[in-house]
């Protein structure tokens, strides 16, 4: 059946965006206000630039009617900040981006979610996390402090789901700039079984983290160690460990990506994404396809970056459970068939309401999480420069 | 000796990795994932053998059920002892019995078969490192 495009709507009046765009600014005030207690020049600059900056990208989302073309521009800026800002805070307490074992064992280390999956099992049989961060500013945690975090991400995670992968994540950012710098993907045939990876890597992490009773995918497999903070290489070890991170970091995360136009690390290996694609089946929002408008032109399989649109599952109506909810799909559709839904409502009415209330959820994470991580990294550059 | 057997282990990990491909789509698995040896020669069931080692390899909770038994007045009274302890160990294997089911979902299959493959190769390299003399970490 031939695709007929729907006509392309015409952009919302500014002022009904600006009203809409108003809640985010109230919120980005709130978050950045504080930035300007006991701050330096560069940091009340960075902590201005980013609150405009999240403001703006939320007001053109509300102007084209597009999602993904804007949250990318947030995204693609988290991913290459957070490296500078981290790696600066880590050279001013360390002096070094390598970290010895004994540190990451005393919990001297930044938080990062990444492990959350691979703490599960050490603590159910031996009621001790082997985390490999620290949540209180000396280092280490309470159990206070990470019944915080694990309520902020449970909250989180049940209004958006896997939505954190494409609003909170500060590690995607990279590949889905990479993905986004060729026209056309060089490697089209991609066996779909690799869609499974994420999967194999929680499997094999999650056992080998109750066997090690160490978190396996931060000593062996994290392609972020590369910009981040890898191991100290004091031995031949160190170094294997390094140059694995270094290589499944150029493959993963710059060379797969430009290749194929996905985020190939997000969709083939990351342990994380795997655990967070449980949650897409019981959290508030999905994405939906609604078969009376649906050609099917495949146009949305094509932009979709973790291959989580099959001809099955279209014909289905829905999304496989990997999906990020970045909302390339809805902006790639000719014919509005791909819809924001509300889980328990009919699908296609009013989906642009559905896009809002998730839209103001994931922003008001973005901005709680990437925002203060972009500010971290402008203040960074600021503070070079200035 | 510890080297030789995660070396062992690891490429255990990655023919059976190898085989389990191959065996899907039959509606039994191949005799090369549950029998030991040639294909001609007389074969061992490989369930038998892994059961036997694993029963060779004695565990705290049996060990501390033989000195229970050991204590016991009469003979009766301990075999009944083992009896009891038999049957009601026997109830966590129970969950076992339906992973064959699982195992005809090929995604479950694929997945299964790529984490064989890491953590085959987590084995063969800290086989390696112990046989060079050093631990997984080089201490």
């Amino acid at each position: 059946m031939a695709t007929k495009a729907v006509s392309a709507p015409q952009p919302r009046s500014i002022g009904r965006c600006v009203l809409l765009t108003l809640p985010v600014s109230l919120w980005s005030a709130l978050m950045f206000t504080p930035a300007f207690a006991h701050a330096n020049r560069a940091q009340r600059i960075a902590a201005i630039l980013t609150g405009a900056f999240m403001i703006v990208l939320f007001f053109l989302m509300m102007r084209t009617w597009k999602t993904y073309r804007w949250r990318r521009w947030f995204f693609v800026a988290l991913g290459l900040l957070f490296p500078v800002g981290f790696i600066h805070n880590v050279m001013v307490m360390r002096g070094t981006m390598g970290i010895p074992i004994e540190e990451m064992i005393a919990g001297r280390t930044p938080f990062c979610y990444l492990p959350i999956p691979l703490l599960i099992l050490p603590a159910a049989f031996t009621k001790t996390l082997v985390f490999p961060g620290s949540i209180l500013p000396g280092g280490g945690m309470s159990g206070a402090g990470m019944a915080a975090m694990a309520g902020i991400w449970l909250a989180i995670t049940i209004v958006v789901g896997k939505g954190w992968c494409s609003y909170a994540c500060f590690f995607g950012g990279i590949e889905e700039g990479m993905a986004s710098i060729p026209a056309k993907a060089k490697l089209r045939k991609i066996d779909p079984r690799w869609r499974y990876g994420p999967w194999a890597v929680l499997l094999a992490m999650v056992l080998l983290s109750l066997a090690l009773f160490e978190p396996a995918y931060c000593m062996w497999l994290c392609p972020f160690k590369a910009v981040s903070e890898y191991v100290a290489a004091r031995n031949t070890v160190g170094l294997v460990q390094n140059g694995i991170f270094v290589l499944l970091f150029a493959g993963l995360v710059i060379g797969l990506p430009l290749l194929t136009k996905k985020r190939a690390q997000c969709a083939f290996f990351c342990p994380f994404g795997a655990f967070q694609s449980i949650f897409n089946k019981t959290c508030v929002f999905e994405v939906k396809i609604d078969g009376t408008l649906c050609a099917p032109c495949l146009l949305c399989q094509k932009s979709c970056p973790t291959m989580s649109l099959t001809d099955e599952s279209i014909a289905r109506g829905e999304t496989l459970m990997s999906c990020m909810k970045c909302g390339a799909c809805v902006d790639a559709c000719p014919k509005d068939a791909v819809v924001w839904h509300i889980r328990g409502t009919e699908v296609a009415v009013k989906p642009e309401r559905a896009r809002l209330m998730f839209l103001y959820a994931a922003w008001a994470m973005a901005i709680m999480f990437g925002g203060s991580i972009i500010a971290q990294g402008v203040a960074t550059i600021l503070h070079v420069v200035l | 000796m510890f080297a030789a057997i995660h070396l062992l282990l690891g490429c255990v990990l990655l023919r059976y990795a190898y085989a389990v491909g191959r065996a899907r789509g039959h509606s039994c698995a191949r005799a090369e994932l549950v029998n030991i040896g040639a294909v001609k020669a007389p074969r061992v069931s490989a369930a038998a053998v892994l059961g036997f080692l694993t029963g060779v390899s004695l565990c705290p909770p049996f060990l501390a059920a033989g000195v229970r038994a050991a204590e016991a007045a009469s003979v009766a009274a301990a075999v009944l002892f083992f009896a009891a302890f038999f049957l009601g160990t026997s109830v966590w294997f129970v969950p076992f019995a339906g992973l064959g089911w699982v195992r005809r979902n090929e995604a479950v299959t694929t997945v299964a078969r790529m984490a064989m493959v890491l953590i085959a190769l987590y084995y063969l390299y800290a086989g390696l490192a112990i046989l060079i003399g050093k631990g997984a970490y080089g201490y």
